[in-house]
């Protein structure tokens, strides 16, 4: 219970104080912190990890913590209002304390094979050994899930067994703090808050969401972390009240997720780019923001994938031919963020989201007529997992009647955020089979259907920021075009 | 629906239907209200879903204990056939240097990583011939027994928990898995 204890502190810790520099108050600081210190010790796991550092289970706790610290009492002594009630730090982890020894009880936990591939790399990070993982297990498993869980290595355990449920309680606090803060000023009945708790109640009562609330696995973090790409995207692209915010250090929480986002799963980076996307095309940006997070993005790739290439060849094994796609794709994003900051994006096509939506299916119409199989297979199993077999009873039917209502009904600014990451989910996801070359398959443990939890969270919000909208109208051609201008399509 | 539709169709403005502050909120609360409902469906369907989905998928799956030695031991087939052998590893002879023997199928990332072994060495155990006495031991101390995925058969040997060098070899088609204790002069 200690180390576990002192581990998630460490980590709410660091990330609290980062995100109560960028203007987040009261309640949502330890949520967020969570989902940015998360990621900080992630990363710096993930560094030592792959340095061949024994002390990468322990160390980039002590940083986690550390470095943000240094920073807040910086920002401090400059006079901004970053203050902490130390009466509410004292019952944060009061809480945080009671939280990890009730769920370090509970004895609750979700693992499938994936899981314990996931921990035979924590075992290897936390003992200095990651030159001893194959390829392959550093390939498919990759780093973020066993660096999370690398400090239980201190104990001689091999997963933290009350952060993956605290991750998800972060996951809907964001959800709140994003709903909250993007109607405050916007709408008064129902009140933001009522809104929040409609949210959360929505997301928390989702029976795949409650398992992979204990599923050791990278799902729920990509779920919470997407959230927070396209929701603070969505606040900054919207006409919300960021009155006390600072735009530009919550753009700074995103290059620090990114790496982290990256290191998840093999197919994370592609998604964190599209995801970015609407943020980063967004007429108005501040041109260091997209640099930066272009920047993050890219260059987290096309390391990880360098870094993979030197391990393929080290196994003397066949290197996937993803492996140079993906490098070659981080260089191209790199590449991207150094002619965006010198050009700017005035050169980029009006309609630049529709384009690369327009894109992906284009790309999928090919892969179909090259191989109609793989999507027949694949369109049936994904069908058969979302009404039948796949865990989410009618809830995504629901979910998918809701967001059609409301793209249809209304219109808000800054939606496009929201909006694309959701809609390129169905390309992109079935065309990710064609390049893993193999179909999705029924039942619960497909990956697919895995995967379709990483976007509930960024759909709930797109429902409940429609509460937002002043019209309530088919749209009609002005209004279409007028809801793309706001949402950042240049 | 109609009701929706029916405020789709009201007062239109150029940019859409820009509505009075009454009917707004009140198309709010529709939106809320359709929201409510899909949380009334999910927490309706919700046992079902647990009843359906079986042991791996359901929502909440309470273990005896969460070592992952014992997580495993509870788990799937599938699930033990993969890496019951290196849970086993894990709970009886973890830290201890493993000398490899030939065609053992050991998978070495799980040894190092999910049984938390030492370090490991190749061995040749052709060179150690295993006298009756030996046998006798090693069968005496078998803690478990099992089939692994790429090991087939296997059996661990071990007198207690503090092994400090364990040997692998096949013995007909088992994997065995022998603290060096139990062998007579040892000699990696």
């Amino acid at each position: 219970v200690i180390v576990e204890s002192l581990a998630v502190l460490a980590i709410v810790a660091g990330g609290g104080l980062l995100v109560r520099t960028a203007g987040v108050r009261g309640w949502a600081v330890p949520l967020l912190g969570l989902a940015v210190g998360l990621a900080v010790q992630v990363v710096l796991t993930a560094a030592l990890g792959m340095a061949g550092i024994e002390a990468a289970a322990w160390l980039p706790l002590v940083a986690t913590a550390l470095f943000p610290a240094v920073w807040w009492l910086r920002c401090r002594r400059a006079g901004e209002d970053v203050g902490l009630a130390p009466a509410a730090v004292v019952a944060v982890a009061a809480g945080l304390v009671g939280a990890v020894a009730v769920l370090r009880a509970a004895h609750l936990v979700n693992a499938t094979p994936d899981s314990f591939r996931y921990l035979t790399t924590t075992g290897l990070l936390g003992t200095g050994r990651l030159d001893e993982a194959s390829a392959f297990l550093l390939e498919s498993r990759l780093l973020t899930v066993p660096a999370m869980h690398a400090p239980a290595t201190l104990t001689d355990e091999l997963y933290l067994r009350a952060l993956t449920p605290i991750v998800a309680v972060a996951c809907l606090g964001v959800l709140a703090w994003l709903v909250q803060t993007g109607l405050r000023g916007r709408i008064t009945v129902p009140s933001p808050r009522l809104a929040a708790v409609a949210a959360v109640a929505l997301l928390a009562s989702n029976n795949r969401f409650v398992f992979h609330a204990f599923y050791l696995n990278g799902h729920l973090l990509l779920a919470m972390w997407f959230l927070l790409l396209a929701g603070i995207a969505w606040l900054l692209l919207s006409d919300a009240d960021l009155v006390g915010l600072m735009p530009g250090r919550l753009v700074a929480g995103l290059v620090i997720i990114m790496p982290a986002v990256v290191l998840t799963r093999p197919d994370a980076g592609l998604m964190a780019l599209l995801v970015s996307l609407p943020l980063v095309v967004a007429a108005g940006v501040t041109p260091s923001w997209r640099f930066a997070i272009l920047l993050s993005l890219g260059g987290s790739i096309a390391m990880w994938q360098g870094y993979l290439a030197v391990a393929y060849l080290g196994d003397e094994r066949d290197m996937p031919t993803s492996v140079p796609g993906l490098l070659a794709l981080g260089l191209v994003i790199v590449g991207s963020a150094v002619v965006v900051r010198q050009s700017g994006t005035g050169w980029l096509p009006r309609r630049s989201l529709g384009l690369v939506e327009g894109s992906l299916w284009a790309a999928l119409g090919v892969a179909v007529a090259l191989d109609p199989r793989l999507l027949l297979r694949s369109a049936r199993a994904t069908l058969v997992n979302v009404f039948w077999d796949g865990g989410w009873g009618s809830s995504l039917l629901v979910l998918a009647t809701l967001v059609v209502g409301v793209l249809l009904l209304t219109s808000t600014p800054g939606r496009a955020a929201l909006r694309f990451p959701v809609t390129t989910l169905v390309p992109l996801s079935i065309l990710l089979a064609y390049l893993r070359e193999s179909a999705y398959r029924e039942g619960p443990g497909d990956s697919l259907n895995r995967m379709l939890l990483q976007f509930v969270p960024i759909a709930i919000l797109l429902v409940v920021s429609a509460l937002a909208t002043d019209r309530w109208r088919w749209p009609g051609r002005h209004e279409r075009r007028h809801a793309d201008a706001v949402a950042g399509d240049p | 629906m109609r009701l929706v539709l029916a405020f789709a169709r009201s007062p239109a403005g150029r940019h859409g239907s820009v509505m009075d502050v009454p009917r707004l909120d009140f198309a709010r609360g529709v939106i809320t209200g359709a929201i409510m409902l899909a949380v009334a469906v999910n927490l309706a369907q919700f046992r079902v879903i647990e009843r359906e989905i079986g042991l791996t998928y359901a929502a909440l799956n309470r273990y005896e204990s969460a070592y992952v030695a014992d997580v495993v031991a509870a788990h799937t087939p599938t699930v033990r056939q993969r890496f019951g052998l290196y849970a086993e590893l894990r709970r009886w002879a973890r830290g201890a240097e493993v000398f490899v023997g030939p065609h053992s199928g050991l998978q070495r990332d799980q040894l190092a990583g999910l049984s938390g072994m030492g370090e490991l060495h190749d061995w040749d155990g052709s060179a150690h011939e295993l006298s009756e006495e030996e046998a006798t031991r090693i069968a005496a101390n078998v803690v478990t027994e099992g089939e692994d995925r790429w090991a087939g058969p296997f059996a661990l040997a071990v007198p207690d928990r503090s092994v400090e060098r364990l040997v692998s070899f096949r013995l007909d088609d088992t994997l065995v898995l022998v603290d060096g204790r139990l062998l007579d002069g040892f000699e990696p």
